[in-house]
């Protein structure tokens, strides 16, 4: 039988199960260039092990603060039975600043504000339900020509900043985008071309980015969630996007 | 009553800061990275499998925190290498010239790959994941675990010049 490096890889890590190492070793007995590859796959992981050795400790700043983070957590799984339900915000919060917070809690914080938008019907069943500003022809021509990574400023303390371009699982070109009004209110979106327009599927209000910039990652799991569920594809090259995008003129 | 949980994972934040590292190569990066996988993995706790590695459920939550960045950020910073304190190797000055030649072949064989072979790498041959664990982590079959460790391996061999 063929032997794959796959399998030699996983004979050589231990992977394989008893027959399956029995039919690599009386491959190997026949044919020594096999053993060779099998070694050379040993080898490479006794190179790395060492190369890498033990991780170096962290800094005891970084260690002190998710320490913090457990004591915070330990407290508040210790809260006397009497508080009931009531979740201790002010110790979280002292440890966990507000654009980390986790999804669920970001979400929570969006609809309170009444600002949530959730249009899975390819936006024709919007009805009144609209997206404050997301209809503009600026921001609609700005989809079709802003290449991704760059941010287009609209004016008016408005801008919008192309995050990726993909196809959906139905083969719809689609963008995923930041529009940010006044520095605070930010809406992260995604939008699908349909015919000659394109349809915003998908939008939500998110954290701003904190003063250094730093995009906060926890309150985007819901847009992971809708781009899985709508098979969408790896995010386009710069060269592929280029493409599809000036084939939309 | 102790809590497992929490020692564990403070005892798994070199590790965590290392795979972190290997991702995004920047120090400071890799630091954020650690304290918002620790941040979801104390607001997750209760979903995790304590019959299941800690380790492979936090290289998850980190890798999907790197992904999420490097998703919006299309400004790197000042890149460095995978070791970002490299006089750390030099332990004990007495360590044989062609073992730590050997070393810096391999760390630089790593910096090299693309980030996908690194990132295999690094959680089964550095962090001893199984292929399984790994797949999990990656969120790929195994059967693409296993062909992308193996190009990545043969290609850390060519380089280091294992033969």
């Amino acid at each position: 039988m063929g032997i794959s490096d796959e399998m030699l890889m996983a004979y050589a890590d231990g992977e394989l199960t008893a027959s399956e190492a029995a039919d690599v070793e009386r491959a190997m007995a026949e044919d020594e260039t096999l053993a060779e590859r099998a070694a050379v796959f040993a080898d490479s992981r006794t190179a790395l092990k060492r190369a890498f050795g033990a991780a170096p400790a962290v800094s005891a700043d970084l260690e002190a603060r998710i320490r913090a983070m457990a004591e915070a957590d330990a407290a508040s799984r210790q809260a006397p039975v009497s508080q009931g339900n009531v979740i201790d915000l002010a110790s979280r919060r002292r440890v966990v600043p507000f654009w980390q917070m986790p999804a669920a809690a970001a979400i929570a914080l969006a609809i309170g504000a009444g600002s949530v938008w959730l249009v899975t019907d390819g936006g024709r069943t919007m009805g009144g339900l609209e997206i404050a500003g997301l209809t503009d022809p600026s921001i609609t021509d700005a989809l079709t020509t802003l290449p991704s990574g760059d941010r287009l400023d609209l004016g008016g303390g408005m801008s919008l900043s192309a995050i990726a371009t993909f196809q959906d699982g139905n083969g719809a070109l689609c963008r995923e985008f930041e529009h940010v009004r006044g520095g605070a209110d930010r809406v992260v979106a995604v939008a699908c071309r349909a015919g000659e327009a394109w349809d915003i599927r998908f939008a939500i209000a998110a954290a701003a980015p904190d003063a250094a910039g730093y995009s906060p990652a926890s309150s985007l799991e819901t847009l992971d969630a809708y781009l899985t569920a709508t098979e969408a594809g790896a995010p386009l090259s710069a060269e592929d996007e280029a493409v599809a995008l000036g084939a939309l003129d | 009553m102790r809590d497992n949980f929490s020692e564990n994972l403070v005892a798994l934040l070199p590790n965590l800061r290392r795979f972190a590292l290997s991702l995004c190569r920047r120090g400071d990066l890799a630091d954020d990275l650690v304290q918002i996988t620790a941040e979801r993995a104390f607001a997750a706790r209760d979903r995790f499998d304590p019959a299941s590695r800690l380790d492979a459920w936090l290289f998850r939550i980190l890798r999907n925190a790197w992904i999420d960045h490097a998703r919006r950020t299309t400004t790197r910073g000042v890149t460095v290498d995978i070791h970002d304190t490299p006089e750390a190797l030099v332990v004990d000055g007495v360590r044989h010239t062609e073992a730590v030649l050997m070393l810096r072949k391999t760390e630089a064989a790593m910096a090299e790959l693309p980030e996908d072979h690194r990132e295999v790498i690094m959680l089964v041959c550095v962090e001893e994941l199984s292929y399984r664990e790994a797949a999990d982590v990656l969120g790929v079959p195994i059967g693409t675990v296993m062909s992308r460790l193996a190009r990545a391996r043969l290609a850390l061999a060519e380089k280091v010049g294992i033969k």
